[in-house]
């Protein structure tokens, strides 16, 4: 096979293989990506806050948790998709953030 | 040993030592993002691992030589430095992630930081290989590994469907975004078939002295106790669908795994997490500093030996020295542990046809194996899933670097 032959070949293989893998994001993508980050934070929390309420996991781990989110969410909010989220998934991260807090503060007191 | 005790202990090995950080990291991560679709992955990077390992003990028990040794004499050590730099690589990456696993561990139950931790469980890796023996490292950490067990129970306090469990087995395409579901794909197979396993087992073979009496043995070890372990994977996987991906949770954080056991079992959930993570972790992390050193020995002939004092095997011991201390180093730099972890997991994938074709070439040869060499059905097996692996691998990787 000529060297034209091969690049034709090797172009061919992959206008047949990246549509699979879904290649390129679109803004469009990327912000679905920013909301699924955001929400999937949300759930954490909400069920850090759970566990931690059973008597499940020790305050020492859901302070872990509190502050991996807390982190998650300072860096979506340096992105530009942050101002484009629905305002509920933003106040649902930001809610619960501060609900696991208080959860943590309170086990620290009792 | 009898053979029945042999046959014992190579299975709870098999079950205990299977786990570690990569096939957590994978498993909870596909677990989370896809529920029980990449179940299949999972199940052909465990039949891929227990024809390996049953082919390195084959060829340790009928030709006395460990895996390394062999392709040193039979292609000369031109070629073997390429299979050599690129197990010792990506082995060296992996044995960061399994420091920092262990590393992780006493940060969940302490609070205080894993980076703290690191340079002690480097040191700890370390003297337990330099203080100790080759049945100690291997059985030892094995059999506490049992601890794993725990996602089993977990799995099922969570009513995982069984069912469609078993019928996720059967390859499927991915249902939403490709480029992760293929990525996830390849790092689970790249976790499942780490060189580390098979060349660890070679070695270990030696050191136990099998002959051609323990061919049965072998394959009962390897077929099994790679199939039992391969199920706590899939526990895995399991319980974060049932937890994680119900709720919509992506792992992108170690932190957040352990909820996965902390919400079906309790404080013993929490608990035995921990355990899992340091146990397992540490477990992996003695074998790969000696699987590096094993390699690099027995590749160029010098004195080795888990089961000889160090200073009789100096040069053997000074390179799982290094490879300990240096690896504990990385995480220590500030690299996220979790992505160090799936990356490496990838890359074992990509560099799969380098280390496993010299394998399979060796298998097929009389002067080795006599009339014990390979089934076809073992070398297409092999094959198959070690190209796949490095091809889906070559597109995958960037793409996920791109869209991360």
């Amino acid at each position: 096979m000529t060297p034209r032959g091969r690049s034709h070949g090797v172009a061919a293989l992959l206008l047949i293989v990246l549509p699979l893998f879904g290649c390129g994001s679109s803004p469009q993508k990327k912000a679905e990506l920013a909301e699924q980050t955001v929400r999937s934070w949300a759930a954490t929390v909400r069920l850090a806050r759970e566990v931690l309420a059973s008597g499940a996991v020790s305050r020492v781990y859901a302070h872990q948790v509190l502050e991996a989110a807390k982190e998650a969410e300072q860096k979506q909010a340096k992105q530009p998709e942050w101002n484009r989220l629905p305002p509920d998934a933003r106040s649902e991260l930001d809610s619960g953030i501060r609900q696991l807090e208080a959860a943590v503060e309170a086990q620290g007191d009792s | 040993m009898s053979k029945l005790l042999e046959i014992a202990l190579g299975l709870v090995t098999g079950i205990g030592g299977f786990l570690e950080a990569g096939s957590l990291a994978t498993s909870a991560q596909a677990g989370a993002s896809f529920g029980l679709q990449l179940v299949w992955a999972i199940a052909l990077g465990v039949i891929c691992i227990a024809f390996l390992v049953e082919m390195a003990g084959r060829l340790a028990a009928v030709s006395k030589h460990t895996l390394p040794d062999a392709m040193r004499e039979r292609f000369g050590i031109r070629f073997f430095t390429v299979p050599l730099v690129a197990v010792v690589l990506v082995s060296f990456l992996v044995l960061a992630s399994e420091i920092g696993g262990v590393a992780l561990s006493l940060q969940l139950a302490t609070g205080i930081g894993f980076r703290w931790w690191e340079p002690a469980v480097a040191i700890a890796v370390w003297l337990l290989l330099w203080a100790h023996n080759f049945g100690l490292v291997e059985k030892g950490a094995s059999l506490l590994g049992l601890v794993t067990l725990v996602f089993v129970v977990g799995a099922l306090k969570l009513h995982t469907p069984l069912g469609e469990v078993g019928a996720r087995v059967v390859p499927s395409l991915p249902e939403h975004d490709p480029a992760k579901y293929w990525f996830m794909a390849v790092s689970i197979l790249g976790a499942s078939v780490s060189p580390y396993l098979f060349y660890f087992y070679s070695a270990g073979a030696i050191e136990d002295e099998w002959d051609e009496s323990y061919l049965g043995v072998n394959r009962l070890i390897a077929g099994l106790g790679m199939g039992f372990g391969g199920l706590v994977a899939i526990a895995v996987l399991a319980g974060a669908a049932m937890v994680f991906h119900q709720r919509g949770i992506e792992i992108e954080r170690y932190e957040q795994i352990p909820l996965m056991l902390a919400q079906p079992l309790g404080r013993w959930g929490f608990i035995l997490f921990v355990a899992s993570l340091g146990i397992a972790c540490f477990g992996a992390a003695l074998e790969i500093a000696l699987q590096i050193a094993y390699l690099v020995a027995q590749g160029f002939g010098w004195k080795w030996g888990e089961n000889i004092k160090p200073g009789q095997a100096a040069r053997f011991s000074l390179i799982y020295t290094i490879a300990a201390l240096l690896a504990g180093l990385v995480i220590f730099t500030g690299i996220d542990p979790l992505k160090l972890t799936i990356f490496s997991m990838a890359l074992t994938a990509l560099s799969l046809p380098v280390t496993v074709v010299p394998l399979l070439i060796i298998m097929n040869d009389r002067e080795y194996l006599g009339d014990n060499v390979n089934h076809w059905v073992a070398n297409a097996a092999v094959l198959f899933v070690s190209v796949l692996a490095c091809v889906v691998a070559l597109v995958a990787i960037p793409l996920q670097l791109m869209g991360s």
